[in-house]
């Protein structure tokens, strides 16, 4: 993942879920991350890069890292 | 026991607790819930069982029964036998699912936990339940080692879910059913308790095969029926009405964890033509609030409980998405639920939350114990065969809620002239936020233990997607920000526990104390009027 799109995730996250980013991030680490904040990150990702998850795909991003191995699938694309 | 035909087991009331009776009889058509999932293996090896979308996984029945069956021959490999109790620390996930029935082919007791839970709250669970192996999923392993680390001997074994080495099932272990009755122990599920530690649910095998059962008829599942499960599996509805309905007719289950399961709940049910799902009323609002489109044809209905469901959200829900919501009532006392709404939907009375189910009597008592007339409001209390042996290890709770042959609810309601039920309100101070319960004292015990708290309460207050959300009241002894006494909460307790807004009432100018009575109780009542007026 080139550095500019790992930025931009990563202030996303910290934006929504209000975290450090840290390697270990996940669903389990923090807290705060309910259906809820899942709904608003994953909405948040797909308007500020300009995609559209599959659905699958929204299930399976549950740490920091499957987000960024999903997403750069997505604007490898582009 | 005695056999009415092949098929049906007459349950022998006799061998049941008083509040477990009820006056008119009632088959089963198997004595375990393991017997229930390999019956329907043997009728429909090919079908599919349950579907795991996250991880791309679809099982047939024979499929999964191979899966529990390797489960069940590591779990007997490593000594743990009947009447042993293992706790599952574990997300929805095939893990979970395999080890709930191969612990039930055992005769092991399952005894779900919240991962979401803090080191010392999975501690306390594991402890009190007496279980002697604990799994967990790797991503928690910083949690389950604080959670190790609280217990001063190794007499608990903690096992890595991925690490677990599973063996070759021999023959003997595909045949060998432990032979256990329809009245053993099949799960403890903790719940929310007034001095602020969970009290444990015993939950029967008869509990579970009963109230899944008439779940099952209420709603008219048939083999082709696919639920969502959309609740967590370590809760009751997530179990019962989602897995196990549909398992009585050879039905099928699409699995997703609820935190993730949400933004796709449309897709999902167009996806996999799903029939059913059950949720709480949260779970509605939010799908509401997102703006989430559907797009299946498949939905009969959708199944809700676990808290008030607001008429206004059900209006709009129903009319947006054109899918009746049927709204229940239950508690984990009651195994899920104890009544439902009438099916098809033109037979629902709305405003209400049914009539009591075949398996349960339900009536409104008054202080005295004695019954109200119709239309009288009085206390929820229930017997039949899907309400709880009794709260594990707890004499009072026990004594107090299980009186009279009736289990005493804690909740408030009326029965009008054709036995419909209408919840009012809670006797006690428990907060449903979203569906899960919690007593302020869980709260007040963490912020009483900061040191610039005095006093504090906690209330619930009206949130418009949860239901209720949580507010502490404080009166501090000396100067401490209001997110430092947040942070306080960090580890200590679980996430969706945390208060929304701490008020410390040394800065109020119309409230410089913590209202309380004549005997020094706290008027939680007053402090919500206070809230609603002043601050909301």
């Amino acid at each position: 993942m080139n550095k500019i799109i790992k930025e931009k995730l990563d202030n996303i996250i910290r934006e929504v879920l209000g975290v450090k980013i840290v390697n270990d991030l996940s669903m389990e680490t923090v807290s705060g991350w309910d259906s809820l904040r899942h709904i608003q990150l994953m909405a948040k990702i797909e308007k500020d890069f300009k995609i559209e998850l599959d659905f699958k795909d929204t299930l399976a991003m549950t740490d920091l890292n499957s987000i960024r191995n999903i997403l750069e699938k997505y604007v490898g694309k582009k | 026991m005695s056999v009415k035909n092949e098929n049906l087991i007459r349950v022998d009331q006799s061998l049941l607790c008083g509040h477990q009776k009820i006056d008119r009889d009632f088959f089963i058509k198997h004595n375990n819930v393991y017997e229930l999932f390999n019956t329907q293996a043997k009728k429909h090896p090919q079908k599919i069982f349950a579907i795991f979308p996250e991880s791309n996984k679809t099982f047939s029945y024979v499929d999964f029964e191979k899966k529990i069956i390797e489960k069940a021959s590591y779990l007997k490999a490593n000594g743990i036998l009947k009447g042993k109790r293992i706790c599952l620390v574990l997300p929805t996930s095939p893990d979970f699912l395999a080890l709930y029935f191969a612990a039930f082919k055992e005769g092991i007791t399952v005894v779900p936990i919240n991962p979401d839970l803090s080191s010392s709250e999975i501690a306390y669970i594991v402890a009190d339940s007496q279980a002697k192996v604990v799994f967990y999923s790797k991503t928690i392993f910083k949690k389950i080692i604080e959670a190790q680390r609280m217990f001063s001997q190794n007499f608990i074994t903690f096992t890595d879910i991925s690490d677990i080495k599973l063996t070759t099932a021999t023959e003997h272990t595909k045949t060998s059913n432990v032979r256990y009755k329809y009245g053993d122990e099949a799960v403890i599920i903790y719940t929310s308790g007034t001095t602020g530690k969970p009290k444990g649910a015993v939950l029967s095998h008869l509990n579970l095969l009963v109230n899944s059962q008439v779940i099952s008829d209420w709603f008219k599942f048939t083999p082709d029926t696919r639920t969502l499960c959309i609740l967590p599996l370590f809760h009751n509805n997530g179990q019962v009405v989602t897995l196990l309905a549909p398992l009585n007719m050879g039905g099928s289950t699409v699995m997703v964890r609820p935190k993730t399961g949400l933004k796709s709940f449309w897709s999902l049910i167009k996806e996999y033509n799903v029939s059913w799902t059950s949720v709480m009323p949260a779970i509605l609002s939010m799908i509401l609030a997102a703006k989430l489109e559907r797009k299946d044809s498949s939905m009969v209905g959708i199944i809700c409980g676990g808290q008030v469901l607001n008429e206004e959200v059900k209006i709009q829900f129903e009319k947006k998405f054109k899918i009746p919501v049927f709204e229940g009532y239950g508690l984990t006392e009651t195994t899920s639920f104890a009544c439902f709404n009438q099916f098809p939907k033109d037979n629902r009375k709305l405003g209400t939350v049914g009539r009591a189910l075949s398996c349960n009597d339900i009536v409104i008592l008054d202080d005295d114990g004695k019954e109200v007339p119709r239309g009288t409001e009085g206390e929820i209390c229930i017997r039949g065969l899907n309400v709880m042996r009794e709260y594990f290890r707890l004499n009072e709770a026990n004594k107090k809620s299980l009186r009279n042959g009736f289990f005493y609810s804690g909740d408030y309601g009326y029965i009008d002239d054709d036995g419909y039920i209408y919840f009012k309100t809670r006797k006690d101070y428990l907060i449903n936020k979203g569906g899960e319960k919690i007593y302020p004292s869980e709260i007040e015990n963490i912020l009483f233990a900061h040191p610039a708290v005095d006093e504090c309460a906690v209330i619930g207050v009206p949130d418009k997607l949860f239901g209720q959300d949580i507010v502490a009241f404080v009166k501090l002894n000396s100067d401490c920000r209001q997110d430092v006494l947040k942070n306080f909460f960090k580890d200590k307790l679980a996430y969706y526990k945390h208060p929304r807004e701490i008020i410390i009432v040394n800065k109020l100018t119309d409230l410089s104390e913590i209202p309380k009575g004549p005997t020094n109780k706290v008027l939680y009542r007053t402090l919500l009027e206070y809230y609603n007026r002043k601050i909301n």
